[in-house]
Protein backbone atom coordinates (compact mmCIF):
# COMPACT_ATOMS: atom_id res chain seq x y z
CA UNK A 1 0.00 0.00 0.00
CA UNK A 2 1.20 3.49 -0.68
CA UNK A 3 1.83 6.11 2.10
CA UNK A 4 -0.24 9.22 2.26
CA UNK A 5 2.48 11.06 0.98
CA UNK A 6 3.31 9.32 -2.60
CA UNK A 7 -0.28 8.71 -2.77
CA UNK A 8 -1.37 12.03 -2.27
CA UNK A 9 1.69 12.77 -5.21
CA UNK A 10 -0.26 10.01 -7.14
CA UNK A 11 -3.41 11.93 -7.39
CA UNK A 12 -2.17 15.12 -7.80
CA UNK A 13 -0.88 13.96 -11.05
CA UNK A 14 -3.75 11.98 -12.12
CA UNK A 15 -6.04 14.81 -11.35
CA UNK A 16 -4.35 16.86 -13.90
CA UNK A 17 -4.33 13.91 -16.38
CA UNK A 18 -8.25 13.60 -15.12
CA UNK A 19 -9.22 17.00 -16.31
CA UNK A 20 -7.63 16.64 -19.32
CA UNK A 21 -9.81 13.58 -19.86
CA UNK A 22 -12.29 14.90 -18.50
CA UNK A 23 -12.38 17.99 -20.41
CA UNK A 24 -12.01 15.88 -23.70
CA UNK A 25 -14.99 14.00 -23.43
CA UNK A 26 -16.98 16.60 -22.28
CA UNK A 27 -16.00 18.56 -25.75
CA UNK A 28 -16.84 15.27 -27.57
CA UNK A 29 -19.49 14.31 -26.58
CA UNK A 30 -18.10 10.58 -24.94
CA UNK A 31 -19.47 9.48 -22.14
CA UNK A 32 -16.15 7.42 -21.69
CA UNK A 33 -12.99 7.59 -20.33
CA UNK A 34 -9.78 5.31 -20.37
CA UNK A 35 -8.48 3.48 -17.16
CA UNK A 36 -4.98 2.08 -17.58
CA UNK A 37 -3.99 -0.99 -15.46
CA UNK A 38 -0.75 -1.55 -13.91
CA UNK A 39 0.58 -3.72 -16.74
CA UNK A 40 -0.27 -1.15 -19.39
CA UNK A 41 -3.86 -2.36 -20.64
CA UNK A 42 -6.55 0.31 -21.42
CA UNK A 43 -10.02 -0.69 -20.85
CA UNK A 44 -12.27 2.24 -21.85
CA UNK A 45 -15.71 2.68 -19.61
CA UNK A 46 -18.77 4.83 -19.48
CA UNK A 47 -18.43 7.41 -17.28
CA UNK A 48 -20.70 7.08 -15.01
CA UNK A 49 -19.38 3.23 -14.29
CA UNK A 50 -15.87 4.44 -13.72
CA UNK A 51 -18.17 7.23 -11.15
CA UNK A 52 -18.81 4.33 -8.93
CA UNK A 53 -15.18 4.42 -7.45
CA UNK A 54 -15.25 7.24 -5.47
CA UNK A 55 -11.13 7.54 -6.03
CA UNK A 56 -12.02 8.54 -9.72
CA UNK A 57 -15.66 10.54 -9.25
CA UNK A 58 -13.82 13.04 -6.62
CA UNK A 59 -10.70 12.96 -9.25
CA UNK A 60 -13.37 14.05 -11.78
CA UNK A 61 -15.28 16.37 -9.76
CA UNK A 62 -12.26 18.57 -8.32
CA UNK A 63 -10.46 19.21 -11.71
CA UNK A 64 -11.08 21.83 -14.05
CA UNK A 65 -10.96 20.43 -17.58
CA UNK A 66 -9.26 22.54 -20.15
CA UNK A 67 -7.07 20.14 -22.29
CA UNK A 68 -8.00 18.22 -25.37
CA UNK A 69 -4.37 16.11 -25.23
CA UNK A 70 -5.32 12.50 -25.09
CA UNK A 71 -5.01 11.32 -21.98
CA UNK A 72 -5.52 7.79 -19.62
CA UNK A 73 -6.40 7.34 -15.71
CA UNK A 74 -3.04 5.37 -14.62
CA UNK A 75 -4.27 2.95 -11.76
CA UNK A 76 -1.14 1.50 -10.79
CA UNK A 77 -2.15 -0.31 -7.93
CA UNK A 78 -4.23 -2.76 -10.66
CA UNK A 79 -3.54 -5.15 -12.23
CA UNK A 80 -5.58 -5.79 -15.56
CA UNK A 81 -7.10 -9.35 -14.97
CA UNK A 82 -8.21 -7.58 -11.69
CA UNK A 83 -9.57 -4.33 -13.27
CA UNK A 84 -11.76 -6.21 -15.80
CA UNK A 85 -13.13 -7.96 -12.88
CA UNK A 86 -13.84 -4.35 -11.50
CA UNK A 87 -15.33 -3.08 -14.47
CA UNK A 88 -17.23 -6.05 -14.90
CA UNK A 89 -18.63 -5.67 -11.36
CA UNK A 90 -19.34 -1.74 -11.43
CA UNK A 91 -21.19 -2.52 -15.01
CA UNK A 92 -23.51 -4.99 -13.55
CA UNK A 93 -24.23 -2.75 -9.90
CA UNK A 94 -24.24 0.87 -12.21
CA UNK A 95 -27.83 1.22 -11.17
CA UNK A 96 -27.69 0.12 -7.83
CA UNK A 97 -28.95 2.50 -5.34
CA UNK A 98 -25.87 4.16 -3.71
CA UNK A 99 -24.97 1.97 -0.56
CA UNK A 100 -25.64 3.01 2.64
CA UNK A 101 -23.10 4.66 5.19
CA UNK A 102 -21.36 2.53 7.72
CA UNK A 103 -23.88 2.52 10.60
CA UNK A 104 -22.07 1.73 13.57
CA UNK A 105 -25.52 0.66 15.47
CA UNK A 106 -26.65 -1.44 12.75
CA UNK A 107 -26.67 -5.21 12.66
CA UNK A 108 -23.59 -6.54 10.31
CA UNK A 109 -24.90 -9.43 8.27
CA UNK A 110 -23.04 -12.09 5.88
CA UNK A 111 -26.19 -13.58 5.22
CA UNK A 112 -27.15 -11.10 2.11
CA UNK A 113 -24.85 -11.61 -0.96
CA UNK A 114 -26.81 -11.42 -4.01
CA UNK A 115 -26.44 -14.83 -6.17
CA UNK A 116 -24.78 -12.97 -8.96
CA UNK A 117 -22.13 -11.82 -6.63
CA UNK A 118 -21.55 -15.03 -5.19
CA UNK A 119 -20.81 -16.23 -8.37
CA UNK A 120 -18.78 -13.38 -9.29
CA UNK A 121 -16.99 -14.36 -6.39
CA UNK A 122 -16.41 -17.54 -7.02
CA UNK A 123 -12.60 -16.95 -7.94
CA UNK A 124 -9.34 -17.76 -6.25
CA UNK A 125 -8.28 -16.77 -2.57
CA UNK A 126 -5.85 -14.56 -4.27
CA UNK A 127 -7.97 -12.74 -6.75
CA UNK A 128 -10.55 -12.12 -3.85
CA UNK A 129 -7.85 -10.40 -1.74
CA UNK A 130 -6.63 -8.21 -5.00
CA UNK A 131 -9.95 -7.63 -5.59
CA UNK A 132 -10.55 -6.53 -1.74
CA UNK A 133 -7.39 -4.56 -2.02
CA UNK A 134 -8.83 -2.88 -5.39
CA UNK A 135 -11.81 -2.05 -3.93
CA UNK A 136 -10.16 -0.08 -1.26
CA UNK A 137 -8.36 1.57 -3.37
CA UNK A 138 -10.78 2.12 -6.08
CA UNK A 139 -12.98 3.12 -2.89
CA UNK A 140 -15.56 1.45 -4.30
CA UNK A 141 -17.63 0.48 -1.13
CA UNK A 142 -20.32 -1.97 -2.22
CA UNK A 143 -17.48 -4.12 -3.52
CA UNK A 144 -15.54 -3.67 -0.72
CA UNK A 145 -18.38 -4.97 1.65
CA UNK A 146 -19.04 -8.03 -0.87
CA UNK A 147 -15.52 -9.26 -0.98
CA UNK A 148 -15.04 -8.90 2.92
CA UNK A 149 -18.04 -10.89 3.94
CA UNK A 150 -17.50 -13.48 1.29
CA UNK A 151 -13.89 -13.92 3.40
CA UNK A 152 -16.34 -13.54 6.65
CA UNK A 153 -18.48 -16.74 5.48
CA UNK A 154 -15.18 -18.89 4.89
CA UNK A 155 -14.28 -18.01 8.66
CA UNK A 156 -17.32 -18.58 10.41
CA UNK A 157 -18.54 -22.22 11.52
CA UNK A 158 -14.98 -22.97 11.12
CA UNK A 159 -12.64 -24.40 14.21
CA UNK A 160 -9.35 -22.88 14.64
CA UNK A 161 -7.89 -25.84 12.56
CA UNK A 162 -10.22 -25.85 9.89
CA UNK A 163 -9.34 -22.12 9.59
CA UNK A 164 -5.61 -23.26 9.30
CA UNK A 165 -6.26 -25.13 6.60
CA UNK A 166 -8.38 -23.00 4.96
CA UNK A 167 -6.13 -20.07 4.56
CA UNK A 168 -3.06 -22.48 5.07
CA UNK A 169 -2.03 -20.13 7.75
CA UNK A 170 0.76 -21.99 9.88
CA UNK A 171 0.10 -22.41 13.39
CA UNK A 172 2.66 -20.45 15.33
CA UNK A 173 1.75 -21.47 19.21
CA UNK A 174 3.92 -23.59 21.14
CA UNK A 175 2.37 -26.29 22.37
CA UNK A 176 1.35 -24.23 25.93
CA UNK A 177 0.34 -21.68 24.19
CA UNK A 178 -2.39 -23.05 22.34
CA UNK A 179 -3.36 -24.33 25.44
CA UNK A 180 -3.38 -21.43 27.16
CA UNK A 181 -5.47 -19.35 24.31
CA UNK A 182 -7.91 -22.67 24.00
CA UNK A 183 -8.47 -21.80 27.58
CA UNK A 184 -9.14 -18.63 27.12
CA UNK A 185 -11.56 -18.54 24.25
CA UNK A 186 -13.01 -21.86 25.45
CA UNK A 187 -16.29 -19.73 27.02
CA UNK A 188 -18.01 -19.52 23.82
CA UNK A 189 -18.04 -23.22 22.92
CA UNK A 190 -20.65 -25.29 23.63
CA UNK A 191 -20.17 -27.47 26.49
CA UNK B 1 3.36 1.09 18.23
CA UNK B 2 5.38 -1.86 19.81
CA UNK B 3 1.94 -4.26 19.00
CA UNK B 4 1.94 -3.04 15.65
CA UNK B 5 6.25 -4.09 15.17
CA UNK B 6 5.35 -7.11 16.31
CA UNK B 7 2.04 -7.45 14.68
CA UNK B 8 4.38 -6.97 11.21
CA UNK B 9 6.87 -8.91 12.24
CA UNK B 10 4.38 -11.56 12.29
CA UNK B 11 2.87 -10.80 9.55
CA UNK B 12 6.68 -10.90 7.76
CA UNK B 13 7.29 -14.61 8.25
CA UNK B 14 3.97 -15.74 7.65
CA UNK B 15 3.19 -17.59 4.27
CA UNK B 16 -0.72 -17.62 4.16
CA UNK B 17 -1.58 -15.72 0.72
CA UNK B 18 -4.48 -13.37 3.11
CA UNK B 19 -2.23 -12.38 6.01
CA UNK B 20 0.34 -11.12 3.39
CA UNK B 21 -2.01 -9.83 0.97
CA UNK B 22 -4.10 -7.67 2.47
CA UNK B 23 -3.02 -4.90 5.49
CA UNK B 24 -4.20 -4.98 9.04
CA UNK B 25 -7.37 -2.24 8.35
CA UNK B 26 -8.83 -4.66 5.98
CA UNK B 27 -8.44 -7.89 7.99
CA UNK B 28 -10.09 -6.09 10.68
CA UNK B 29 -12.88 -4.64 8.16
CA UNK B 30 -13.37 -8.56 7.72
CA UNK B 31 -13.69 -9.25 11.23
CA UNK B 32 -16.29 -6.57 11.88
CA UNK B 33 -18.41 -9.54 9.77
CA UNK B 34 -18.09 -12.17 12.46
CA UNK B 35 -20.20 -12.83 15.32
CA UNK B 36 -17.93 -13.96 19.17
CA UNK B 37 -17.56 -17.34 18.54
CA UNK B 38 -16.22 -17.11 15.41
CA UNK B 39 -14.19 -14.45 16.76
CA UNK B 40 -12.95 -16.76 19.67
CA UNK B 41 -12.15 -19.19 17.26
CA UNK B 42 -10.05 -16.84 14.75
CA UNK B 43 -7.77 -16.06 18.51
CA UNK B 44 -6.77 -19.39 18.20
CA UNK B 45 -5.74 -19.67 14.95
CA UNK B 46 -2.13 -18.12 15.07
CA UNK B 47 -0.41 -15.22 16.71
CA UNK B 48 -1.04 -12.53 14.66
CA UNK B 49 -4.78 -13.55 14.33
CA UNK B 50 -5.12 -14.09 18.84
CA UNK B 51 -3.73 -9.98 18.20
CA UNK B 52 -6.15 -9.31 15.50
CA UNK B 53 -9.49 -10.84 17.11
CA UNK B 54 -8.72 -9.45 20.59
CA UNK B 55 -8.52 -5.65 18.91
CA UNK B 56 -11.11 -3.58 20.99
CA UNK B 57 -12.35 -2.60 17.44
CA UNK B 58 -14.00 -6.32 17.28
CA UNK B 59 -15.61 -6.03 20.85
CA UNK B 60 -17.94 -2.92 20.68
CA UNK B 61 -21.14 -4.04 19.57
CA UNK B 62 -22.03 -7.41 20.80
CA UNK B 63 -25.63 -9.43 20.29
CA UNK B 64 -25.92 -12.79 22.00
CA UNK B 65 -29.40 -13.30 21.19
CA UNK B 66 -28.02 -15.39 17.97
CA UNK B 67 -25.65 -17.43 20.32
CA UNK B 68 -28.40 -20.19 19.68
CA UNK B 69 -27.97 -21.66 23.38
CA UNK B 70 -29.28 -19.84 26.98
CA UNK B 71 -26.39 -17.73 27.85
CA UNK B 72 -24.95 -18.56 31.51
CA UNK B 73 -23.31 -15.91 33.59
CA UNK B 74 -19.82 -16.65 32.97
CA UNK B 75 -20.23 -15.91 29.64
CA UNK B 76 -21.27 -12.57 30.37
CA UNK B 77 -18.43 -12.38 32.72
CA UNK B 78 -15.71 -13.40 30.27
CA UNK B 79 -17.43 -10.88 27.63
CA UNK B 80 -17.45 -8.09 30.09
CA UNK B 81 -13.59 -9.07 30.69
CA UNK B 82 -13.17 -9.11 27.45
CA UNK B 83 -14.62 -6.13 26.06
CA UNK B 84 -13.88 -4.09 28.89
CA UNK B 85 -13.77 -0.17 28.25
CA UNK B 86 -14.85 -0.70 24.34
CA UNK B 87 -18.00 -1.94 24.57
CA UNK B 88 -20.69 -0.04 23.27
CA UNK B 89 -23.96 -1.84 22.30
CA UNK B 90 -25.16 -4.87 23.99
CA UNK B 91 -28.10 -7.38 23.57
CA UNK B 92 -28.69 -10.08 25.58
CA UNK B 93 -32.42 -10.18 24.54
CA UNK B 94 -33.98 -13.36 25.50
CA UNK B 95 -31.16 -14.61 27.88
CA UNK B 96 -33.48 -15.31 30.79
CA UNK B 97 -31.14 -16.92 32.65
CA UNK B 98 -28.97 -13.78 33.15
CA UNK B 99 -28.81 -12.71 36.77
CA UNK B 100 -27.68 -9.31 38.99
CA UNK B 101 -24.30 -11.07 39.94
CA UNK B 102 -23.12 -11.00 35.84
CA UNK B 103 -24.85 -7.45 35.20
CA UNK B 104 -23.31 -5.82 37.72
CA UNK B 105 -19.77 -7.22 36.76
CA UNK B 106 -20.69 -6.39 33.42
CA UNK B 107 -21.37 -2.74 34.45
CA UNK B 108 -17.92 -2.77 36.57
CA UNK B 109 -15.74 -3.43 33.57
CA UNK B 110 -17.21 -1.71 30.65
CA UNK B 111 -18.40 1.29 31.76
CA UNK B 112 -18.93 3.01 28.34
CA UNK B 113 -21.80 0.99 27.27
CA UNK B 114 -24.50 2.99 25.66
CA UNK B 115 -27.08 1.44 24.16
CA UNK B 116 -28.13 -2.34 26.31
CA UNK B 117 -31.05 -4.35 25.35
CA UNK B 118 -32.01 -6.59 28.43
CA UNK B 119 -35.46 -7.73 26.79
CA UNK B 120 -36.95 -10.52 28.64
CA UNK B 121 -34.08 -11.27 31.27
CA UNK B 122 -36.89 -12.02 34.12
CA UNK B 123 -34.50 -12.70 36.64
CA UNK B 124 -32.80 -9.33 36.84
CA UNK B 125 -34.35 -6.90 39.65
CA UNK B 126 -33.53 -3.16 41.00
CA UNK B 127 -29.67 -3.95 41.69
CA UNK B 128 -28.90 -4.37 38.11
CA UNK B 129 -30.33 -1.23 37.77
CA UNK B 130 -28.40 0.31 41.12
CA UNK B 131 -24.66 -1.00 39.36
CA UNK B 132 -25.75 0.87 35.93
CA UNK B 133 -26.34 3.38 37.96
CA UNK B 134 -23.11 3.66 39.53
CA UNK B 135 -21.13 2.73 37.10
CA UNK B 136 -22.64 3.30 33.62
CA UNK B 137 -22.88 7.34 33.28
CA UNK B 138 -22.77 7.21 29.66
CA UNK B 139 -25.84 4.67 29.22
CA UNK B 140 -28.29 5.96 26.73
CA UNK B 141 -30.64 3.33 25.19
CA UNK B 142 -31.90 0.67 27.72
CA UNK B 143 -34.25 -1.89 27.18
CA UNK B 144 -36.05 -3.85 30.21
CA UNK B 145 -38.69 -5.07 28.18
CA UNK B 146 -40.04 -7.67 31.08
CA UNK B 147 -37.95 -7.04 33.63
CA UNK B 148 -41.23 -7.64 35.56
CA UNK B 149 -39.14 -7.68 39.14
CA UNK B 150 -37.79 -3.73 37.84
CA UNK B 151 -39.22 -1.04 40.43
CA UNK B 152 -39.60 2.00 40.98
CA UNK B 153 -36.32 1.73 42.59
CA UNK B 154 -34.70 0.96 39.14
CA UNK B 155 -35.84 4.28 37.80
CA UNK B 156 -34.92 6.06 40.76
CA UNK B 157 -30.98 5.17 40.35
CA UNK B 158 -31.20 5.29 36.78
CA UNK B 159 -32.55 9.37 37.08
CA UNK B 160 -29.54 9.26 39.51
CA UNK B 161 -26.98 7.95 37.51
CA UNK B 162 -27.39 8.35 34.20
CA UNK B 163 -28.56 11.01 33.14
CA UNK B 164 -27.93 10.61 29.43
CA UNK B 165 -30.51 8.38 28.84
CA UNK B 166 -32.19 9.20 25.82
CA UNK B 167 -34.42 5.96 25.03
CA UNK B 168 -36.06 3.56 27.70
CA UNK B 169 -38.32 1.01 27.43
CA UNK B 170 -40.02 -0.35 31.07
CA UNK B 171 -42.89 -3.06 29.13
CA UNK B 172 -44.65 -5.18 31.11
CA UNK B 173 -42.42 -3.95 34.02
CA UNK B 174 -46.29 -4.04 35.52
CA UNK B 175 -44.23 -2.82 39.22
CA UNK B 176 -43.45 0.36 37.84
CA UNK B 177 -45.97 3.58 39.34
CA UNK B 178 -46.29 7.02 38.33
CA UNK B 179 -43.63 7.71 41.08
CA UNK B 180 -40.84 5.78 39.23
CA UNK B 181 -41.56 8.22 36.10
CA UNK B 182 -41.83 11.22 37.70
CA UNK B 183 -38.73 10.31 39.13
CA UNK B 184 -36.98 9.53 35.68
CA UNK B 185 -38.59 12.24 33.99
CA UNK B 186 -36.80 14.80 36.73
CA UNK B 187 -33.67 13.10 36.53
CA UNK B 188 -33.30 12.34 32.60
CA UNK B 189 -34.41 15.35 30.70
CA UNK B 190 -33.15 14.37 27.56
CA UNK B 191 -35.48 11.30 27.46
CA UNK B 192 -36.75 11.12 23.77
CA UNK B 193 -38.30 7.76 23.46
CA UNK B 194 -40.76 6.42 26.89
CA UNK B 195 -42.41 3.43 26.04
CA UNK B 196 -44.42 1.61 29.06
CA UNK B 197 -46.55 -1.05 27.27
CA UNK B 198 -48.65 -2.65 30.40
CA UNK B 199 -47.57 -1.07 32.67
CA UNK B 200 -51.22 -0.48 34.37
CA UNK B 201 -49.97 1.64 37.67
CA UNK B 202 -48.72 4.55 34.68
CA UNK B 203 -51.43 7.12 35.24
CA UNK B 204 -51.99 11.17 34.05
CA UNK B 205 -49.58 12.27 36.08
CA UNK B 206 -46.40 10.57 34.79
CA UNK B 207 -47.73 11.46 31.58
CA UNK B 208 -47.62 15.39 32.88
CA UNK B 209 -44.39 14.58 34.37
CA UNK B 210 -42.70 13.56 31.04
CA UNK B 211 -44.48 16.47 29.79
CA UNK B 212 -43.01 18.99 31.96
CA UNK B 213 -39.59 17.87 32.06
CA UNK B 214 -38.62 16.02 29.05
CA UNK B 215 -38.96 18.51 26.33
CA UNK B 216 -36.89 16.45 23.64
CA UNK B 217 -39.39 13.51 23.93
CA UNK B 218 -40.59 12.21 20.34
CA UNK B 219 -42.13 8.32 20.99
CA UNK B 220 -44.16 8.02 23.93
CA UNK B 221 -45.90 4.35 23.90
CA UNK B 222 -48.70 3.56 26.81
CA UNK B 223 -50.18 0.48 25.44
CA UNK B 224 -52.08 -1.12 27.75
CA UNK B 225 -52.77 1.99 30.14
CA UNK B 226 -55.76 3.17 31.42
CA UNK B 227 -58.08 4.99 29.27
CA UNK B 228 -58.03 8.18 31.59
CA UNK B 229 -54.32 8.59 31.07
CA UNK B 230 -54.69 8.21 27.30
CA UNK B 231 -57.42 11.00 27.23
CA UNK B 232 -54.97 13.28 29.66
CA UNK B 233 -51.95 12.70 26.98
CA UNK B 234 -54.94 13.97 24.54
CA UNK B 235 -55.73 17.06 27.14
CA UNK B 236 -52.07 17.76 27.41
CA UNK B 237 -51.21 18.44 23.53
CA UNK B 238 -54.84 20.53 23.46
CA UNK B 239 -53.78 22.60 26.48
CA UNK B 240 -50.21 23.54 24.76
CA UNK B 241 -52.69 24.94 22.25
CA UNK B 242 -52.21 22.79 19.06
CA UNK B 243 -53.75 23.42 16.30
CA UNK B 244 -55.10 20.17 15.34
CA UNK B 245 -56.34 20.58 11.41
CA UNK B 246 -58.72 17.80 11.03
CA UNK B 247 -60.84 16.13 12.34
CA UNK B 248 -61.67 17.51 15.74
CA UNK B 249 -60.42 17.08 19.15
CA UNK B 250 -62.64 13.95 20.48
CA UNK B 251 -64.68 14.16 23.61
CA UNK B 252 -65.09 12.54 27.20
CA UNK B 253 -67.91 10.52 25.85
CA UNK B 254 -65.80 9.72 22.47
CA UNK B 255 -62.92 8.11 24.17
CA UNK B 256 -64.92 5.45 25.90
CA UNK B 257 -66.20 4.13 22.82
CA UNK B 258 -63.79 1.28 21.69
CA UNK B 259 -65.27 2.43 17.85
CA UNK B 260 -63.87 5.82 18.00
CA UNK B 261 -60.28 4.84 19.57
CA UNK B 262 -58.98 4.70 16.49
CA UNK B 263 -59.65 7.67 15.31
CA UNK B 264 -57.81 9.37 18.14
CA UNK B 265 -54.50 7.68 16.44
CA UNK B 266 -55.10 9.70 13.64
CA UNK B 267 -55.65 13.25 15.75
CA UNK B 268 -52.28 12.11 17.51
CA UNK B 269 -50.68 11.74 14.67
CA UNK B 270 -51.85 15.04 12.74
CA UNK B 271 -50.93 16.87 16.26
CA UNK B 272 -47.09 15.19 15.98
CA UNK B 273 -47.27 16.91 12.62
CA UNK B 274 -48.18 19.72 13.97
CA UNK B 275 -45.99 19.61 16.93
CA UNK B 276 -43.16 19.21 15.17
CA UNK B 277 -44.03 22.19 12.85
CA UNK B 278 -44.21 24.12 15.93
CA UNK B 279 -41.39 23.24 17.81
CA UNK B 280 -40.10 26.54 17.70
CA UNK B 281 -43.02 26.89 20.58
CA UNK B 282 -40.60 24.91 22.61
CA UNK B 283 -43.40 22.04 22.74
CA UNK B 284 -42.34 18.72 21.12
CA UNK B 285 -43.44 16.52 23.76
CA UNK B 286 -45.79 13.38 22.81
CA UNK B 287 -44.75 13.14 18.96
CA UNK B 288 -46.29 9.95 18.40
CA UNK B 289 -48.41 7.54 20.36
CA UNK B 290 -48.67 4.55 18.30
CA UNK B 291 -52.03 2.98 17.44
CA UNK B 292 -52.17 -0.03 19.41
CA UNK B 293 -51.41 2.07 22.47
CA UNK B 294 -55.14 3.72 21.71
CA UNK B 295 -56.89 0.61 20.39
CA UNK B 296 -55.94 -1.24 22.98
CA UNK B 297 -57.33 0.84 25.67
Amino acid sequence: MPTLGTYKLQVQEKLLQVARLVNKCFKTQMPNIKLQSSDGETFEVDVEIAKCSVTIKTMLEDLGMDDEEEEVVPLPNVNSAILRKVIQWATYHKDDPPPPEDDENKEKRTDDISSWDADFLKVDQGTLFELILAANYLDIKGLLDVTCKTVANMIKGKAPEEIRKTFNIKNDFTASEEEQVRKENEWCEEK
Amino acid sequence: MKCLFQLNKVFAEDEAPINKKLPKELLLRIFSYLDVVSLCRCAQVSKAWNILALDGSNWQRIDLFDFQRDVEGPIIENISRRCGGFLRQLSLRGCQSIADGSMKTLAQLCPNVEDLNLNGCKKLTDSTCNAFSRYCSKLQKLNLDGCAAITDNSLKALSDGCQNLTHINISWCSNITENGVEALSRGCPRLRSFISKGCKQITSRAVICLARFCHQLEVVNLQGCNADTIEHLEQLVKTRRLKRKQPPVPTKSMLSSGAILGAIYTHVCATYQVGVETANDGFNAFGCVTAASVRNV
